[in-house]
C-alpha cells in the first residue's frame, strides 16, 4: 500500500511540479541556453577528423520542447518519490513541513553543489565530466547526511553534521584550467559571460520554484493520502 | 474469537516489516529514474534531456 500511495502522490506531486518549473523555464531559462548555443554552434569546428554519425538528437522547436517536458517530468517524478519516502519513513507530513523538506532538498541538490560546480550555460569549458559527476554526487550525497544529522540527530552530534555539509567543500570541486569561453573574440565572451550570470540567477529562482512545489504538495498530499488513512496505520491500532 | 485475534496478528507484522521496504523501493525507483534522466552517459539520453539538465545545473558536456 505505500509503495502505490507513494507513487501515486509522486505523480501528482511531479505534474505540478513540472508544469510550474517548465513555464519558468520556457520564459526564463531555455531563451538564455538557445542564445549560448548560436555562438556555441558558430565556433569552428575542428574537422581534421572525419565527418562521424551524429547522435540523434531533438529537432528543434516543438520535439525538443516536448522532450524537455517529459524529461522535466521525469526529473520532478524522481525528485518527489524520494522525499515523498524520505518524509514517511520519518513521520506524519504537512503542507509546511514538506516546503522545509523541499528547501532542504533545494539547499542538498541545487546550492550546495552550485557553489562548487555553478549552473552552466552550453559552450562553457569545463573540467572532465566523470570528475564533476563523482564531485556533485559527493556533495550531494555529504550534504544530505549533513543536513540529516543537524536536523535529527541528538546535540552531540550536530558539529559533525557541519562537518559533512563544509568537507566537499574544502576538498574543493574539479575546475577547467581555463574556467571561461574558449571563443576567439573578447566582444563574444562579454556577452556569454552576461548570459551565464543571467542564468544562474535564473535557474536558482527556477529550481527554488521547482524544490517549493514538489515539497508543499509532497507534505499535502503524504498528509491526506498517507497519514489519514486508517488502513496504512493499522499496524499500530493492532499492536496498541 | 481466537482465530480473528491470529488472523489479525498474522496480518499486522508484514505491514510493519513491509512499510520500510516499500519506502525504500520507491526511493529507489526515484534514484533509478533521475540517474537515467540527469547522467545516464549515452548520447540518446543527453540530447533528449539536455535542456533540463542544463536548468538544473547537472554536470553535463
Amino acid at each position: 500500500m505505500y509503495f502505490r500511495q507513494i507513487f501515486l502522490i509522486s505523480c501528482l506531486s511531479a505534474i505540478a511540479a513540472s508544469v510550474g518549473f517548465s513555464i519558468y523555464q520556457w520564459y526564463l531559462v531555455n531563451p538564455i541556453i538557445f542564445s549560448a548555443e548560436l555562438y556555441e554552434i558558430a565556433e569552428p569546428i575542428d574537422s581534421g577528423m572525419l565527418e562521424q554519425l551524429e547522435p540523434w538528437e531533438p529537432e528543434d522547436g516543438i520535439e525538443r520542447s516536448v522532450y524537455t517536458l517529459l524529461a522535466n517530468f521525469l526529473m520532478a517524478l524522481a525528485y518527489s518519490l524520494i522525499l515523498a519516502s524520505a518524509m514517511v519513513f520519518r513521520g506524519s507530513s504537512s503542507t509546511l513541513k514538506g516546503i522545509a523538506w523541499g528547501m532542504a532538498a533545494y539547499l542538498s541538490v541545487f546550492v550546495a553543489p552550485g557553489l562548487g560546480l555553478p549552473p552552466e550555460i552550453p559552450g562553457m569549458d569545463a573540467a572532465e565530466l566523470a570528475q564533476r559527476q563523482n564531485w556533485w554526487l559527493l556533495t550531494v550525497s555529504l550534504t544530505v547526511i549533513g543536513l540529516a544529522v543537524l536536523a535529527f540527530s541528538s546535540r552531540y552530534y550536530k558539529g559533525a553534521g557541519l562537518i559533512l555539509i563544509i568537507l566537499p567543500h574544502l576538498i574543493g570541486a574539479p575546475t577547467a584550467e581555463i574556467h571561461s569561453f574558449n571563443h576567439p573574440d573578447p566582444g563574444t565572451i562579454a556577452v556569454l559571460t552576461e548570459l551565464w550570470h543571467q542564468f544562474v540567477l535564473q535557474t536558482s529562482i527556477a529550481n527554488a520554484l521547482l524544490w517549493f512545489i514538489i515539497g508543499a504538495s509532497t507534505g499535502f498530499l503524504n498528509h491526506k493520502f498517507i497519514d489519514a488513512v486508517p488502513s496504512l496505520q493499522s499496524s499500530k491500532f493492532t499492536k496498541a | 474469537m481466537h482465530t480473528n485475534n491470529s488472523a489479525s496478528l498474522e496480518h499486522s507484522a508484514p505491514v510493519v516489516a513491509t512499510k520500510s521496504l516499500q519506502l525504500f523501493a520507491a526511493a529507489a525507483l526515484g534514484l533509478v529514474i533521475l540517474f537515467s534522466v540527469g547522467f545516464a552517459p549515452m548520447d540518446i539520453a543527453h540530447n533528449a534531456a539536455h535542456d533540463t539538465r542544463h536548468s538544473v545545473a547537472f554536470p553535463c558536456h
